[in-house]
């Protein structure tokens, strides 16, 4: 989750009402941030990333202010003109197709708002820029550059003075530095390359890799350029309106710029007004509250949104950073916030209901109690494993089903039997009191058929000196018998899990195998460290479930 | 002192020791009729009577290892080597093998200690190593000391210029092996003298037999009253791991509040996992860095063709849910990926599917998965607690509600609420509870009501509650446990130990 870093000192000389520390601590909550530390200068505050105009102090002011009711009426989002162009060159239409830009003016750039900006940009190129993919962001010092800007596209051994170099590097040499491989792959398979220049032929970026040293930023910086570029345009134009509202409220003038392409003219940013319409009804029932009308334009009010309700309908016009609305039911989640939910009081539904457990759950609760009674104890591990742990167990390691880029090895394979989890449990215990005698109830994972098959198992362990084959079959029989009355036969069949000799198939009925039952191989004790004989058996109960 | 207070043990093992002077407990054995065992215990009765003195010697040990065993047979390899060259003449080291009978692990230490003996000499002639008798070998010390030892010996037993060399002898792999033996010695004090001659004299009984009941003979005598405040040996019972007695208790209060238990698979399709939960293809949950996605298997998407065709509406432009939605282009391919299910959310949605419910209270417990690193407080599997409430007048507040109850049952009065973000859920809330164990609020779970973007899609048109929270925090609140690793090491001293109602 993104984290945003609040000074005292700002946010109150951003507030526009009276509040103590401890009640801003309080309320901020309640607007769905977390608090995530504190000190005597700072708090630092968690924030959801569907909602990146909060990814500066600005942001969180411009809430508190209407959350708080120390602000009733919202000023408006001015665009100014400017005499600054972007042509585009169509050849970016297959590389990065979406460009858009805003200019700001008379902005004060202290390091601390420097600090705010360079966080909101980051914010926004991770939420809605996935990584810089759909979204990258530049922003530029407007004063050294000199219009018509263009957007072209350029190969690899174009080059330029990357942000904070000296001299010339060429895209391929960017695109080999560390900065570049770690989005290089965004613009894999063209040879092509996006670069915006001035009319003076001078870079002011590659984007999404990085910017040129020309524009670079300082405190003395008081007029910004700002592109945003990618692959969606309504992404674009979102971080957009994040970005433009932001540096708004930081005291910024914002200019619009012109953004011609072969087909078309447009000036961005624009201020899209998005309108959703609420039934009434819904948000009574929905809420189970029965607010007024007029109480629910003052809850929306408190969330920044305008509203009027005519025939029963709320209609809503949302600031152009609020594109996190996009169904009723964010409108009516932001009349509750403004309602405040620590004012809602719990019901209970209506009607009554009978609940009841799941037929395959309540057979494996009965199977537990009988193995309980049978005097083991249960064991719980965890269903991926590593492939070592099956060939150690002398099992068979074909058609595993294997996880994708797993960060352990421990954890690479899907589990197909809980005998080697098993084992790993007993050489865990060596030091522990014998006699050991456990059990596990876990899915299990083939594939069969082309498709993935799930299907309850049931291991049993014994551990100590004289544990033997017979032993092993005295509890499946036990097992059998208390849980179903049923007699389960076994037929002999070798195996490498067990002695020779000493290991057979367990059968149903009708002569099915679903199990197994056996004295441990020696080799298969040797490889998990094991100095004590095990026997065990092992049985498939979705097949003892379907009897 | 009563001799009557003593048990039968002690008062075997004071009659022994009375007629001895300082013993080791092994040598108890045969006299005392008793398992090893059994004068362990009793010994640590009567030491706390202060009947008995206890010492603990360390002692030790040398036996002969794998290479020892193997010199003593054979003689050291260096001797070997030398005793088969003759003097003046001159042999290929590559030739060495052929001609003498040591491996290669003998061959290399004998070349080495020949050498630093002055036996031989290795010099190079015309590009081949060649190698030549020097000396001959001289009777060894090391041979002689090795010839003592067979069994176990006491390192004191030998002379301390014997001693140096077995040290020294350390460095040869796999010749001797120390091993240090606690030794414990007993002896008995004046108060236990006095105690066990008295024991001689009294005419209990200790043991009921089924032939005394036959007979009668029970009438006769008394039966030894024992110390019934002493400790019991330990015994273990049965048990359900921890985490499942936990489990039943949460599936129970569910019911008891009107659910149906589900389940469902743990492989999932993306389209259920994720697609149908209104994530976007894109979204950063989605990456292969959270999730474990299974290696080359894709869902053939058994699903109805119209629900298919309404998720991939929702996702481009809302369809007739209301919401403008995601605006892309879904793509059926991703949501055949398959993956190890991130949440149980995919088994309630799958279920509202399959039964289109106008009216429904329905939950599960089960496994989820997380791609990863494991420490004290990640796993990459846990359980996911999950309850879904369909109804054509539930709301908001009903869900507070329920959750209220739910967390009241497990023992947590008092609960606060407050708005929060899930992708599929609107409006959103996450719960606290005070733990008065703690005293401190904990984060629990969170819940919502689904988006009709979810639902619509799936054929049901009434609100659905949901909540889910994760299993293995409140497990360890209960046990008291800091470490979630715990939990899945099964270690049987804790499930051995650990009480069901702590």
């Amino acid at each position: 989750m993104p984290v945003v870093t609040v000074y005292y000192d700002r946010i109150f000389s951003m507030l526009k009402g009276d509040i103590s520390k401890d009640e801003l601590i309080d309320k901020i909550p309640y607007l769905g941030l977390d608090i995530e530390e504190q000190t005597e200068e700072y708090i630092k505050i968690e924030y959801n990333p569907n909602r990146p105009d909060y990814s500066t102090d600005y942001g969180l002011a411009r809430s508190l202010n209407s959350f708080l009711d120390f602000e009733t009426q919202y000023s408006k989002y001015d665009v100014y003109e400017s005499d600054l162009v972007i042509n585009i060159d169509k050849s970016t239409k297959d590389v990065r197709p979406y460009i858009v830009a805003a200019v700001i003016k008379d902005i004060k750039l202290d390091d601390e708002t420097i600090r705010q900006i360079i966080t909101m940009q980051e914010d926004l190129h991770n939420g809605i820029g996935r990584k810089r993919k759909k979204v990258a962001i530049g922003i530029h010092n407007l004063d050294v550059i000199k219009s018509p800007l263009e957007y072209i596209t350029v190969d690899d051994s174009f080059s330029f003075i990357p942000l904070n170099k000296d001299s010339d590097m060429t895209v391929k040499e960017i695109l080999d530095s560390e900065i570049g491989n770690q989005y290089a792959s965004i613009l894999a398979g063209n040879n092509l390359y996006p670069i915006i220049r001035d009319a003076n032929k001078q870079v002011l970026s590659f984007p999404p890799i990085i910017n040129g040293d020309l524009t670079r930023l300082d405190s003395k910086t008081t007029n910004l350029f700002i592109d945003v570029t990618g692959t969606d345009l309504d992404s674009v134009c979102n971080a957009l309106s994040v970005i433009f509202t932001t540096l708004h409220d930081a005291g910024g003038k914002v200019h619009a710029v012109e953004i011609n392409s072969d087909n078309s003219k447009i000036k961005t940013p624009q201020i899209k007004e998005e309108v959703i319409e609420v039934e009434l009804e819904y948000v009574r029932s929905l809420l189970g509250l029965e607010l007024s009308e007029k109480e629910v334009i003052t809850y929306l009010r408190r969330c920044r949104i305008s509203a009027n309700i005519e025939n029963n309908k709320v209609r809503v016009k949302t600031e152009p950073f609020r594109f996190d609305l996009i169904h009723p039911v964010d409108v009516i989640e932001e009349i509750v916030l403004g309602y405040g939910i620590h004012n809602l009081k719990p019901t209970l539904p209506g009607s009554d209901m009978t609940g009841g457990f799941d037929k395959n759950q309540q057979f494996l609760d009965k199977a537990r109690d009988v193995l309980t009674g049978l005097g083991l104890i249960e064991i719980m591990t965890i269903g991926l494993i590593s492939e070592d742990m099956l060939k150690k167990s002398e099992m068979s390691t074909d058609n595993l089903l294997k996880v994708v880029d797993t960060k352990s090895i421990e954890h690479e394979v899907l589990k197909n039997s809980n005998v080697p989890a098993i084992l790993k449990t007993f050489s865990k215990n060596i030091h522990k009191k014998y006699p050991q005698r456990i059990f596990e109830i876990s899915r299990v994972f083939n594939k069969t058929d082309n498709e993935i098959q799930e299907h309850y198992q049931l291991t049993v362990g014994l551990a100590h000196a004289t544990v033997n084959f017979t032993e092993a079959n005295s509890y499946l029989n036990a097992f059998g018998k208390q849980l179903l009355g049923m007699n389960l036969s076994t037929r002999a069949n070798e195996s490498e899990l067990f002695v020779k000799g000493r290991g057979a198939e367990i059968i149903n009925g009708k002569g099915i195998k679903i199990g197994i039952v056996g004295e441990i191989n020696p080799q298969v004790l040797e490889n998990f460290a094991l100095r004590t004989p095990i026997s065990l058996f092992d049985i498939d109960l979705d097949e003892l479930m379907k009897r | 002192m009563n001799t009557n207070n003593l048990h039968l043990l002690e008062r075997k093992l004071l009659q022994v020791m009375s007629g001895r002077n300082e013993t080791e407990l092994e040598d108890l054995v045969s006299d005392s009729g008793l398992t090893l065992d059994q004068i362990r215990r009793s010994v640590e009765w009567l030491k706390e009577k202060n009947l008995i003195e206890v010492k603990v010697n360390e002692i030790k040990l040398i036996t002969l290892g794998r290479e020892g065993e193997s010199v003593k047979q054979k003689g050291l390899p260096e001797k070997r080597l030398v005793n088969k060259l003759k003097t003046g003449e001159d042999i290929e080291l590559s030739e060495l093998p052929k001609k003498i009978d040591l491996n290669q692990d003998e061959l290399s230490a004998a070349l080495g200690y020949a050498r630093s003996e002055k036996w031989i000499k290795i010099f190079k002639k015309d590009n081949r190593v060649m190698i030549r008798k020097e000396g001959n070998s001289t009777a060894s010390r090391v041979e002689e000391l090795l010839n003592k030892i067979s069994g176990p010996t006491e390192l004191s037993n030998f002379a301390s210029e014997e001693q140096e060399i077995l040290r020294s002898l350390v460095k040869r792999p796999d010749y001797i092996a120390y091993e240090i033996v606690k030794k414990t010695r007993i002896k008995i004090t004046k108060d236990g003298l006095e105690i066990a001659r008295n024991i001689k004299d009294d005419n209990y009984i200790d043991v009921l037999t089924p032939k005394m009941l036959e007979s009668g003979e029970w009438r006769n005598n008394t039966l030894r009253p024992l110390n019934v405040e002493s400790p019991a040996p330990t015994i273990y019972s049965g048990k359900k791991h921890p985490v499942r007695i936990f489990i039943d208790e949460v599936r129970e209060i569910f019911v008891s509040l009107g659910f149906q238990e589900v389940e469902g698979s743990i492989v999932q399709s993306s389209f259920w996992n994720f697609d149908a939960l209104f994530t976007p293809q894109d979204h950063p949950a989605r990456e292969i860095q959270d999730t474990f996605y299974i290696a080359n298997e894709r869902s053939s998407l058994n699903v109805d063709k119209q629900i298919l065709k309404n998720v991939e509406g929702v996702h481009k432009n809302g369809a007739d849910t209301g919401s403008k939605g995601w605006g892309y282009q879904w793509n059926i391919e991703q949501a055949r990926r398959m993956v190890m299910r991130t949440h149980t959310t995919c088994v309630s949605v799958k279920n509202l599917a399959d039964n289109k419910p106008d009216e429904a209270r329905v939950f599960s417990v089960g496994r989820v998965f997380r791609n990863e690193k494991v420490t004290f407080k990640n796993l990459v599997e846990f359980h996911q607690i999950e309850g879904i409430v369909v109804g054509k007048d539930v709301t908001l507040r009903d869900l507070m509600g329920l959750l209220t109850k739910f967390y009241k049952k497990l023992g947590f009065d008092k609960i606060k609420f407050w708005p929060s973000f899930f992708p599929y859920t609107e409006p959103s809330l996450q719960s606290m509870v005070y733990h008065e164990g703690l005293g401190k609020w904990i984060e629990l779970g969170g819940m919502g009501i689904f988006r009709p973007e979810v639902t619509k899609p799936l054929g049901v048109d009434n609100p659905v509650l949901a909540w889910g929270s994760g299993l293995e925090r409140l497990v360890m609140l209960r046990y008291g446990i800091d470490d979630v690793r715990k939990l899945y090491e099964n270690d049987l001293d804790w499930l051995r130990g650990v009480p069901s109602c702590p």
